[in-house]
């Protein structure tokens, strides 16, 4: 199970990227538009806009290792989910509550983090729309706030 | 093509900016007005926001803000330290920087710093640094003010609204910063070199009224000697009698000789030191100092000290070297008066220094050479002391080269009116008195007395007549004459016997009155040397009326 | 061996201070995310990246030098990718020095000299280029 606070970490988080990797094993960036934990608790399910997403469900049918960095803008206060890709789908309605409230929460933390530098439409056109929902079991749960103790696994806990 | 054109303009009007720039930071040499051109460039020509000049304090190792633009109030006089923030940095490493997002740097750091915190890491962490400049600029450039490899300072941009100034900016900025740099060295040599120009000058000046001082001191100390020198002409060796006239005409051959050594001789009163003066201010050496010393008025040691100086340490209380009279007197002449007084081990280096013209001075090993004619006087008779071996018969002879000898006032008695016209004449002057002669009876009794203290005593005679004279003509009862003294008349003891210390007492008194405090008169009224005069004011406590 | 040239306008990119992703993966296949701060252009062909902290991302890379990374672009918001190859680290010359030299700064601003010490600086050779 996804640790409570750290469901409750992503519930705050503002911004978050997601890298899966190929048959060479080079590594390939996805950044997200929407991130929720799945229902079972145990998954989180990533909305990925189009750019991000070409041949990306085959890519992980044969590789399904997944990583998920997500980072409250401001703080820093970051944390990496690693696991393992478990299916995907066209995202759609019932997507959309939770991409349009993370873009806000993006919009939000850069505004308030840069008082108010760049015009929403610029923040907002960073989150496009999803057309993939992939979801992943969450294996591994690592700090990954920038510090001396960044790389630190969480969950499970250490030792 | 449009955005082409418009960088094209965009770049032509920088070039013409850096040209002004340049053309205007080279017609001056004034550092305020290199600040306000370089400032001005970046923050209204440019619109860099906010810009600092800092000079670099060699002293403290630290740069110091002298200008700033786009501020509230700038920051002038801030000091940062080297290899602290951008600024420090870019002056330590010499290398220009450029930083953006400085917000998400400083967010960043916040957060290392939060975990650092939370892990019990705290002790490591450092204090934020207060820094000249916007707590919350988001970009700044920071370009070092190089001379070839040496830091001038620091020229420093900020803003808050752009997130990062672009290398074009920064290329800009170095531009205008190198230029910046040549002119504030070129103004900081120009104000250096003003700055000594002008305590050169001031030196130059106070060196000036220094030797404009001198030269006056040393006009006066040359008409002083002109005028000591016109003071003892042959003349004042008064004296209308035969022996006198033989006297004046031996000084005048004497003078013109080059003989090193003379030694006057004669009894006390009759005008040695007179003669010396005459000797000295009527031959070639009159322009160079006349030094004159008692013999018996010092301890052997002190006077050898006076006589030959000393060396620094060769002696408790010997803090400094002195030069002697002998040093000082090089060209002229010294005047060793009462020289049957100097002692034997002194009269042995005397008498080398006359044999060859150089001594040691105390404590000292090297030889010290000096031109000077000694003029010995005595009212001893020194051929009695050699020969009684108090004095060093090698020395006499030494000193005897050309012998003076003053006759007593006894021995020409015909010059005594002479004389006591001379003394009328300059006392009356001196009183302000209307003394206008002396009477026959009076100059006929002064003429029969013996007078033992010769001229001296007859001067003082005049001098207390003229002082006390009531009327215009002087008569017998003016003077003091020493023939009653001599027989031993002058005062009876009273058969009850006296106070002789209340009468030493009121003696002295009434003589300082009489003399208005002129402690030289009044010795002379008491027939007694100033010193003992000077032991008795001292011992009765007696003060002048005004400090009383 | 594959490379490719940056184009000019991606150092405004790199300069843009918008934190950066980059993705690595280890030998035996697991991703790796970070969210870094900046990236330095070196020249056409490499870019620089500051080792600080994360050290997964340098244990992958000398196990597997593929690397991705994704910058934002303000001005148009587009993303641009860029597919690197790990080639070594460096702790010292130009490029350490002119790295050091940022971060001692901005350290010593923060209070955080001796925490925010550079590593190495990380030295990648640009494959590919593209823009989304």
């Amino acid at each position: 199970m996804i640790p409570g606070v750290m469901a409750e970490f992503l519930g705050r988080a503002s911004v978050a990227v997601a890298s899966t990797r190929d048959a060479r094993k080079v590594p390939h960036i996805h950044f997200l538009c929407g991130w929720s934990v799945g229902d079972d608790g145990r998954s989180v399910i990533c909305l990925v806009p189009a750019a991000f997403s070409d041949k990306l469900p085959e890519s992980l049918a044969r590789h399904a290792d997944f990583a998920m960095v997500a980072e409250v803008i401001g703080p820093h206060e970051c944390y990496q989910f690693k696991g393992r890709h478990v299916d995907s789908r066209p995202a759609g309605a019932a997507d959309r509550a939770v991409y349009e409230s993370c873009r806000q929460r993006f919009v939000d933390a850069v505004q308030r983090h840069t008082r108010n530098r760049f015009a929403d439409a610029i923040l907002r056109a960073r989150f496009r729309e999803p057309r993939l929902a992939v979801r992943f079991e969450v294996q591994e749960i690592f700090v990954q706030t920038p510090g001396p103790a960044a790389g630190r696994r969480l969950f499970p806990p250490e030792g | 093509m449009a955005q082409l054109e418009q960088e094209l303009r965009q770049k032509a009007e920088e070039v013409s900016v850096l040209r002004s720039v340049s053309t205007r930071i080279n017609a001056t040499l004034d550092l305020e007005r290199i600040y306000d051109i370089v400032l001005h460039t970046m923050h209204d020509v440019f619109g860099f926001g906010h810009a600092l000049i800092l000079l670099l304090d060699e002293e403290d190792d630290a740069l110091c803000v002298v200008a700033g633009r786009g501020y509230p109030e700038p920051p002038l006089g801030a000091r940062v330290e080297l290899g602290m923030g951008v600024i420090g940095t870019v002056a330590r490493k010499k290398k220009m920087m450029r930083v953006g997002n400085l917000s998400e740097q400083r967010a960043y750091a916040a957060a290392v710093r939060r975990q650092v915190e939370q892990s019990g890491g705290a002790g490591a962490l450092g204090s934020i640094p207060a820094l000249p400049g916007l707590p919350d600029a988001e970009s700044q450039v920071a370009i070092p003010l190089l001379i070839g490899e040496r830091l001038v300072g620091v020229f420093f941009v900020e803003s808050v609204a752009r997130t990062v100034f672009s290398e074009r900016d920064e290329t800009l900025i170095a531009i205008v910063a190198n230029l910046c740099a040549s002119a504030i060295h070129n103004a900081q040599l120009y104000r250096g070199e003003q700055r000594r120009r002008e305590s050169l000058e001031g030196t130059v000046a106070e060196r000036t009224r220094e030797l404009q001082r001198t030269h006056r001191e040393l006009s006066v100390v040359h008409e002083l000697r002109a005028k000591e020198a016109r003071a003892y002409d042959f003349d004042e060796i008064v004296g209308a009698s035969p022996v006198m006239r033989e006297l004046r005409a031996l000084l005048r051959k004497i003078v013109k000789s080059p003989a090193s050594t003379i030694l006057i001789t004669g009894a006390n009163g009759t005008g040695k030191d007179l003669a010396a003066k005459v000797l000295h201010y009527r031959s070639s050496r009159a322009s160079a100092p006349f030094m004159t010393i008692t013999c018996s008025a010092l301890a052997e040691n002190l006077l050898e000290s006076e006589l030959f100086g000393h060396e620094r340490g060769a002696f408790t209380d010997a803090h400094r070297r002195k030069q002697g009279l002998l040093e000082l007197a090089d060209g002229g002449s010294v005047f060793l008066d009462e020289i049957g007084e100097m002692g034997a081990s002194l009269q042995a280096k005397l008498l080398r220094f006359l044999e060859e013209k150089t001594f040691k001075r105390v404590g000292g090993s090297e030889d010290t050479r000096v031109d000077v004619r000694v003029i010995a006087a005595t009212n001893r008779d020194l051929e009695t002391m050699v020969r009684e071996g108090r004095f060093r018969e090698d020395l006499y002879y030494r000193l005897r080269v050309l012998p003076v000898e003053l006759p007593p006032l006894a021995a020409r008695t015909g010059d005594v009116p002479l004389l006591v016209r001379l003394f009328l004449r300059r006392f009356t002057r001196e009183f302000g008195k209307e003394v206008e002669d002396v009477s026959p009876e009076a100059l006929a009794q002064l003429e029969a007395c013996d007078w033992p203290g010769n001229v001296r005593e007859l001067r003082n005679a005049v001098e207390r007549a003229v002082l006390l004279a009531e009327g215009r003509i002087l008569g017998p009862d003016d003077f003091r004459l020493p023939g009653p003294r001599a027989s031993g008349d002058a005062f009876r003891l009273m058969p009850g016997g006296l106070e002789f210390e209340e009468l030493e007492r009121s003696l002295v008194e009434q003589a300082l009155e009489l003399a208005r405090w002129n402690r030289a008169r009044a010795a002379r009224l008491l027939g007694m040397p100033r010193d003992w005069l000077r032991y008795r004011v001292e011992k009765f406590g007696l003060e002048p009326p005004d400090t009383a | 061996m594959v490379a490719a040239t940056l184009p000019d306008e991606i150092r405004a990119v790199l300069d843009n201070g918008v934190p950066c992703i980059l993705a690595t993966c280890s030998s035996d296949g697991v991703p790796n995310t970070t969210i870094v701060s900046e990236a330095y252009y070196v020249d056409p062909g490499h870019v620089a990246l500051s080792f600080q902290f994360f050290s997964k991302t340098i244990r992958n890379v000398r196990e597997n030098p593929h690397a991705a990374l994704c910058l934002f672009d303000m001005e148009d918001t587009s993303f641009w990718l860029l597919e690197l190859e790990y080639e070594h680290s460096e702790t010292a010359g130009p490029i350490f020095e002119e790295m050091e030299m940022r971060i001692e700064a901005i350290a010593s601003i923060t209070g955080m000299s001796g925490i925010f010490k550079l590593k190495a600086a990380d030295i990648y050779r640009v494959r590919a280029v593209s823009r989304v």
